[in-house]
């Protein structure tokens, strides 16, 4: 399960102050280009708030109009569900967003949320602070309730993540003791994203727009999404066999030819690189593409190159174990559960026994999903030369039997 | 349950101790100061009431005793009428003294006398309207 990293999510969340006179009113979050959620009692009947991003999203304070509120109650009062507001920047920004999820909080375990309590001497301006919750269950009017955590006036509009989940489920929205870790309340974002009782007619149009435009500008940054629920490890489960070549006394000229140290600079394949770039980021949740071509002809570093492209885009990438490497396949079997998006080299795909390759790749058909796709690439050692051309069948029958669609196939030629 | 709320009084801003009931339930929007208005006119309310009682029974002098703690109801400070003087923010004592000379047509006066227990918290009670037409008194310790 996921950590949360605070400074990534903080990039997400904004101060929300009164436009006249600046007062501190609460906390909101991006959650589609040039749209903050919060909720409806953070900004009572205020029609423009001023709305105060991190500085390194954005250096200067912004306005935004509330759009869509739920039904008002009274003031110091607990507001009726779902107390949600939208509301809309007036200048165009560039901001990451928070992934939005229709769905409770798995209850096992802690929610995180971030956003701007006032405590002591930061009461009229608070820098920000995060808290942790664990989920209840769901009260009588459907609101999320809280335990073991402590809301303090200021959080609310806080958004409430689920490490398992990998998003934001709630929006904080009341205490049950300001002084005390009881816990308290926060909205259920499916109220936005599905509508349902006590969800204003125009709320619940808007909140069908925001799931399409959430779930848009998600995919497009998804990399930057994962860094908010990092795995610790996760990069060291695939053999990331890339490194600097180190002239020692000794070292054998050979060594420059090797395709881990890339030492000669990698030339005349960067269409063939984006393309793959664009068959991973673009390609179904999982899909499968074999590389093949004569021996020498530098399958292996173009898998090298294209798992350092993918990694520096956040992708688990690397080489997967091959069939006499216990640990190592015992550490690859992790990958296949990974909730983050995956590029995982194959390397000599017909030495593996077909019922081996079926079940690995069966799994991470099975684990694969829109924020966290599987890309699995397989290069038979030669075509010319193939030692085992019946294993080579067996394993492309493998492939065939795990994906549906057509599958990726390309051919590394020597560079005349 | 008791949590520290800011209060602004003019140009003043100071800290009162504030008594919790509502258990702790409230929503965790910011909160800004808060203003003494709602206590103030807690202890207008409770002079006016006992002032109707003397005007009618017309006594020679009396007097009543009562403490305040302040307290937070939809999003306001308002006075929590309590027993003990150790439980009180604020103790009030109204004085009926009936002037010598005067006849008992006449309308007597009403002192009223507000203790601070909290140090910071000092309210300024203002006299009813009807109260002022009766010369009603204040003297603030």
């Amino acid at each position: 399960v996921a950590r949360v990293d605070d400074r990534e999510l903080r990039r997400r969340v904004v101060r929300i102050d009164r436009a006249d006179d600046g007062r501190f009113l609460g906390t909101g979050f991006f959650v589609a280009p040039g749209w903050v959620l919060t909720c409806a009692h953070v900004v009572g009947a205020e029609s423009l708030v001023t709305v105060v991003a991190d500085a390194s999203v954005h250096d200067a304070a912004l306005t935004a109009v509330i759009v869509a509120r739920s039904a008002e109650g009274v003031t110091g009062e607990l507001w009726p569900f779902p107390d949600l507001a939208l509301m809309q920047l007036t200048s165009e920004i560039e901001h990451p967003c928070v992934h939005l999820v229709d769905d409770d909080p798995d209850g096992v375990e802690d929610i995180h949320a971030w956003g701007f309590p006032q405590h002591g001497e930061s009461y009229s301006h608070p820098s920000g602070s995060p808290a942790s919750f664990q989920f209840e269950g769901v009260d009588g009017n459907g609101f999320l309730q809280l335990k073991a955590g402590q809301a303090v006036p200021g959080l609310s509009g806080a958004p409430l993540v689920c490490p398992r989940h990998r998003g934001v489920v709630g929006v904080i929205q009341a205490t049950r003791g300001r002084d005390t870790e009881l816990g308290g309340w926060a909205s259920p974002v499916s109220a936005l994203l599905s509508g349902g009782a006590g969800v204003p007619r125009g709320l619940a149009a808007l909140g069908r727009q925001i799931r399409v435009e959430n779930r848009a500008a998600i995919l497009a940054d998804r990399a930057g999404w994962h860094k908010v629920l990092p795995i610790n490890g996760a990069h060291a489960l695939l053999e990331r066999r890339w490194d600097t070549f180190v002239k020692q006394p000794g070292s054998s000229p050979a060594n420059m030819l090797r395709a881990d140290f890339g030492v000669v600079p990698y030339l005349f394949r960067g269409n063939d690189l984006a393309d793959m770039e664009e068959w991973c980021e673009t390609g179904p949740v999982m899909s499968v593409a074999q590389v093949t071509g004569d021996g020498g002809a530098g399958k292996t570093r173009f898998a090298i190159e294209l798992c350092q492209r993918m990694a520096a885009r956040g992708w688990i990438a690397g080489l997967g174990p091959d069939e006499t490497d216990d640990w190592g396949r015992r550490q690859a079997a992790s990958v296949t559960d990974l909730p983050l998006p995956r590029l995982i080299v194959i390397d000599y795909a017909e030495v593996f026994a077909a019922d081996t390759l079926r079940t690995t790749l069966t799994r991470l058909r099975d684990g694969a999903a829109v924020l966290a796709p599987a890309s699995p690439a397989s290069g038979p050692h030669s075509e010319l030369d193939d030692p085992q051309p019946s294993r080579r069948a067996a394993a492309t029958s493998a492939v065939a039997f795990t994906v549906d669609g057509p599958q990726c196939r390309r051919r590394i030629s020597r560079p005349d | 349950m008791k949590h520290v709320e800011s209060v602004r009084v003019g140009d003043v801003e100071f800290l009162v101790e504030v008594a919790d009931t509502r258990g702790g339930v409230q929503p965790v929007g910011a909160q800004a100061a808060f203003s003494m208005e709602g206590v103030r006119d807690t202890i207008e309310a409770v002079a006016s009431q006992v002032a109707d009682v003397w005007k009618k029974v017309k006594p020679d002098e009396a007097s009543v005793e009562f403490g305040l703690k302040i307290a937070v109801k939809s999003g306001k400070l308002t006075g929590l009428l309590v027993e003990g003087a150790g439980e009180a923010s604020l103790n009030i004592t109204l004085t009926w003294r009936k002037p010598e000379g005067e006849s008992e047509e006449e309308p007597g006066k009403a002192l009223a006398t507000v203790t601070p227990i909290a140090p910071a918290a000092v309210a300024e009670v203002e006299p009813a309207e009807q109260e002022q037409e009766q010369g009603q008194e204040q003297e603030t310790a």
